[in-house]
């Protein structure tokens, strides 16, 4: 038998070397590489063969650039008139691969913008914040991302911790030098905070800037504001920090610039002012109340957290006689607090806090369109294939290569892909800042196009040459052609549309899944969403004015009713409070909402039994019926409750159950105190002439309160804040689904309209020999029906499961939407039948005579 | 351009065409190059040169009959030029004249 090189080494030769030279070159490392294989194995002569390919790899060897030139030419004229003869086909091929590249480049920014958070600490790795699990009956389970303040000194000795930072939110307040600032957020902080934390500063070191009492480090902002271009290092000002707790006096207190920082880097962190916890007479009820500081601890870098987290189970027994063995500590690493933290409560500093699952989610569906867009692709490259079918079964009769065939595939999947690239780039340029309103949504496209994703984006290429070439319809013989004979679809392009067709399913029963999951939990704050509620912070001064000022507004017209609470709904904190259950006193720490008499009745609050509060009551509290049935008061009316460090007071009333935190978590228990710790007041207005009732209670404001901005949020705006994870998931999630059923469509579409084209002669012997039009619709769709019903099946048990895992995370959750599922299955049988019969009756239909006079 | 002077591997080439006469082509010509010089010579290398000299005019192609043991290849059988052989003749000569001037005290 003749021996020959390796084929492919051959085709190596063959690609570069001109063509003169070819037979005289090649013909030369034949002869050698059959001597060779009289003396050495196949692999060897072939290792031979190939050096010798390599050294032929030489200028003076190469193919002229003028015929390279001309063969590109000829590659694009080829691909220039299938553009103009399938104009529909490549419209739908290059939007189809833009659509998925529009998707997953915006899922990538998401990601990156929420995995970004910390990241910027240099002690990411060993950096976290100590949360409390509740382990007593009544709450067990429940986390708080809060601490108390006596813990962080205690924990300290624990040899595996190298340095304990407690953090406290005092709210929005005001400096004062020459000029006055207002500012929405200050912390208190330890003196090591800047070491721990470093955010970087403009002026003052890490290890200085919070040691003294008084000092205070300033955002650069502020700095601008009051003291312009000048150094304020070192200048004294007057504070008024927002925050009850801190000022019980509501007094300004004396201070200076010890220290300014740089604009904060994304972070769960965010504040415009950190104070010393140093700073005498400011945090004394801080000190004494409950969970309320964030501690954060820094470990020894081979310390592991296990470790720690047994060596601080044992805190609370030993040193919190109170609370013993009510709550362990366990730690969260500091890159987790964004987006893990999902099911924590009482969670007051974490800003923009993202629910992990949701990007989870994200990826998927971005994948998945990916998928569904790549098969589209493929599939229509099949179609324009048969339809060259003929041509290319010539030029290979004729001695031209296969590979030539490879190249031409390669080439139209680059040429396309880049355009679907060009106009994804011109539809991101195009909506970026409505996806920046949308959803925060903020890039650079340059600095988007990274590595992976331009490695990626090659990959793709690749791999759609691949599958089309694999996949390509085989071609027939030339006197097949004559014959008019074609070959048939092959089962892997048959299982590609299956798949194509079960993921379009999957898509649109997650989106409907998901969409109305996080509907539900929306509008399961329907009670505290009311519209035209307005939320206003209220200064110290607002608060001692607070009776006066609240009969001046109720005199206004558009005002329905004014009340006040200590939080707005969503972040609501524990208090310490002391109760008396099964004969014993325990101090436990509560969910707790310290309101005006009237809070009830303004946000229509079921009293189940009892009365409301006294208008001049005192240590009055209404219960919800979750905490009356977890204390086991079956006379609820009269029992022993109050502030661990106050007076005791009695339970007045039972309320029905409500969520007043977050959705993700059962109710749980929970108390009204009427008390007047009021931080918000809520004005009901009616929806008639906003503007005016806002510029009247502005004027009402400024007789009240002075100087203060009048500040106010709506109720509704603040609820979508608290879910926004569910928010943006949910709008996203419509357009994801709009996205999925847009590419099934125009996939099953062009797919239909190719085979019609391609079978329309047969068609048209059909009729010739008498087939009805009711028979042909019949017969080409009953293998479509068949698919569709493969892709049910597989699709069907796949995205239950998954959907099933997802919905199981939630306290809250709804039914099992069968009814939604149907619709969705129904809806996209529709669009694929529908695609299909307008394809197969413009077949039907078709005039025998126009079509075999050929 | 024609160029009276030639490197020692195109003498060497020019040579062994002369030798083949009738078959001289690329494995060939390496195959009586080695045999000759006992070095290894790369076949790409006697290509380069062989297209050297015939854009220099030294040497003239024709394609010669397809063989199976080349896989249907045709050899490019070369032949010398008047230019080549004037050229083998002078690089002879100058030798010739080079070596007659060494006094022939040298050799003893």
């Amino acid at each position: 038998m003749e021996m020959r090189p390796a084929n492919w080494l051959q085709r190596l030769l063959r690609t570069f070397l001109r063509d003169d030279l070819l037979d005289a070159v090649e013909g030369d490392l034949i002869q050698l590489y059959q001597r060779r294989r009289k003396t050495m194995g196949r692999l060897r002569a072939n290792t031979w063969y190939a050096l010798n390919v390599l050294g032929f790899f030489r200028p003076f060897a190469w193919r002229s650039l003028e015929t390279i030139h001309w063969m590109l030419w000829f590659r694009l004229r080829l691909f220039t008139r299938s553009v103009r003869q399938e104009r529909f086909i490549t419209g739908a091929r290059v939007v189809g691969m833009a659509i998925a590249l529009v998707v997953v480049l915006t899922t990538v920014q998401f990601e990156r913008q929420h995995t970004r958070f910390d990241q910027f600490l240099s002690k990411k790795d060993h950096l976290y914040r100590v949360n409390l699990l509740a382990t007593f009956e009544e709450i067990e389970g429940t986390e708080l991302g809060t601490s108390h303040y006596r813990m962080g000194p205690l924990i300290q000795d624990i040899p595996e911790i190298t340095a304990v930072t407690r953090v406290f939110d005092s709210q929005s307040g005001y400096l004062k030098s020459d000029k006055k600032a207002f500012f929405d957020r200050a912390l208190f902080a330890d003196a090591n905070f800047f070491e721990q934390f470093d955010f970087p500063l403009e002026h003052g070191t890490a290890d200085r800037v919070l040691t003294q009492p008084h000092g205070v480090v300033i955002s650069s902002t502020l700095s601008q504001q009051l003291f312009g271009d000048a150094n304020p290092v070192g200048k004294p000002l007057t504070v008024r920090y927002g925050s009850w707790i801190v000022n019980p006096e509501s007094k300004e207190a004396e201070a200076f610039v010890s220290g300014v920082f740089e604009r904060v880097p994304a972070s769960h962190l965010q504040f415009d002012l950190v104070t010393s916890f140093q700073t005498p007479n400011t945090l004394d009820s801080v000190k004494y109340s409950g969970p309320v500081v964030s501690t954060y601890i820094e470990a020894a870098p081979d310390a592991r957290q296990e470790v720690i987290e047994s060596k601080l189970a044992g805190f609370y027994p030993t040193h919190h006689e109170t609370l013993s063995d009510m709550y362990q500590p366990v730690l969260q690493p500091i890159s987790d607090v964004h987006l893990g933290s999902a099911s924590i409560d009482s969670d007051p500093l974490n800003h923009q806090k993202f629910d992990r699952t949701y990007l989870y989610i994200f990826r998927l569906l971005s994948l998945v369109i990916l998928v569904v867009a790549m098969i589209n692709f493929i599939q229509l490259t099949q179609g324009i294939q048969y339809r060259r079918m003929k041509q290319d079964a010539i030029s290979t009769a004729l001695g031209g290569s296969k590979g030539a065939l490879w190249i031409q595939t390669a080439f139209e999947t680059l040429i396309l892909v880049s355009m679907a690239t060009v106009l994804a780039v011109l539809v991101l340029t195009v909506v970026q800042p409505w996806m920046d309103q949308i959803w925060g949504l903020k890039w650079n496209l340059v600095a988007l196009l990274s590595m992976p994703i331009v490695v990626g984006w090659l990959g793709v290429i690749v791999l759609l040459t691949l599958i089309s070439n694999v996949l390509k319809p085989a071609l027939p013989t030339l006197s097949k052609l004559a014959a008019s004979q074609t070959t048939g679809t092959s089962w892997m392009s048959k299982a590609l549309i299956a798949l194509q067709l079960s993921m379009g399913f999957g898509l649109l029963a997650g989106s409907i899944v998901i969409y109305r999951q996080t509907q539900f939990m929306l509008d399961q704050n329907a009670l505290f969403a009311q519209p035209y509620v307005l939320q206003i912070p209220m200064s110290e001064d607002a608060k001692a004015n607070f009776k006066t000022m609240k009969s001046a507004l109720q005199g206004l017209l558009a005002v329905e009713s004014v009340t006040a609470g200590s939080n707005a709904f969503g972040g609501i904190g524990g208090l310490d409070l002391k109760v008396k259950t099964g004969g014993e006193e325990k101090v436990l720490i509560l969910p707790t909402l310290m309101v005006d008499p009237d809070y009830l009745d303004f946000y229509d609050i079921e009293l189940v039994e009892g009365t409301h509060f006294t208008p001049d009551g005192k240590q009055e509290f209404i219960i919800n019926e979750t905490m009356a049935r977890q204390f086991g008061w079956d006379e609820p009316i009269g029992q022993q409750i109050g502030f661990a460090f106050g007076r005791p007071g009695k339970v007045v009333g039972v309320v029905r159950d409500f969520n007043y935190n977050t959705l993700h978590k059962k109710v749980e228990a929970f108390c009204f105190w009427n008390t007047a710790y009021y931080r918000v007041i809520s004005v009901k207005v009616t929806g008639a002439n906003i503007p005016e009732t806002l510029h009247a209670i502005d004027n009402i404001w400024q007789e009240h309160v002075g100087d203060a901005p009048f500040s106010y949020t709506f109720l509704d705006d603040d609820m979508r804040q608290q879910y926004q994870a569910e928010v943006t998931t949910n709008t996203l999630i419509r357009y994801l689904a709009g996205i999925a059923i847009f590419l099934a469509f125009i996939g099953v579409y062009s797919l239909t309209y190719l085979v019609a084209k391609r079978r329309m002669r047969e068609a048209s012997i059909k009729k010739v020999l008498g087939a009805s039009v009711s028979h042909l619709v019949r017969t080409f769709s009953a293998p479509v029906l068949v698919l569709f019903g493969l892709a049910l099946f597989v699709a069907l048990p796949i995205s239950i499961f998954l959907l099933e895992n997802w919905i199981n995370t939630f306290a809250y959750r709804i039914q099992w939407p069968v009814y939604e599922l149907v619709i969705g299955g129904a809806g996209l049988l529709v669009v694929t039948v529908v695609a299909m019969i307008v394809n197969i009756l413009r077949l039907a239909r078709v005039n025998p005579v126009e079509t075999l006079k050929e | 351009m024609k160029r009276n002077t030639i490197g020692e591997f195109e003498e060497l080439v020019l040579l062994a065409i002369g030798i083949l006469l009738d078959d001289a082509y690329g494995l060939a010509i390496m195959d009586e190059l080695e045999n000759r010089t006992n070095r290894t010579v790369l076949i790409s290398s006697v290509h380069k040169t062989l297209v050297r000299l015939e854009e220099k005019g030294m040497v003239q192609s024709a394609m010669g009959g397809k063989t199976a043991e080349r896989g249907g290849r045709a050899k490019k059988l070369y032949t010398l030029t008047a230019d080549g052989k004037e050229v083998l003749q002078h690089v002879r000569s100058l030798r010739n004249t080079m070596w007659e001037a060494i006094p022939e005290g040298l050799w003893k």
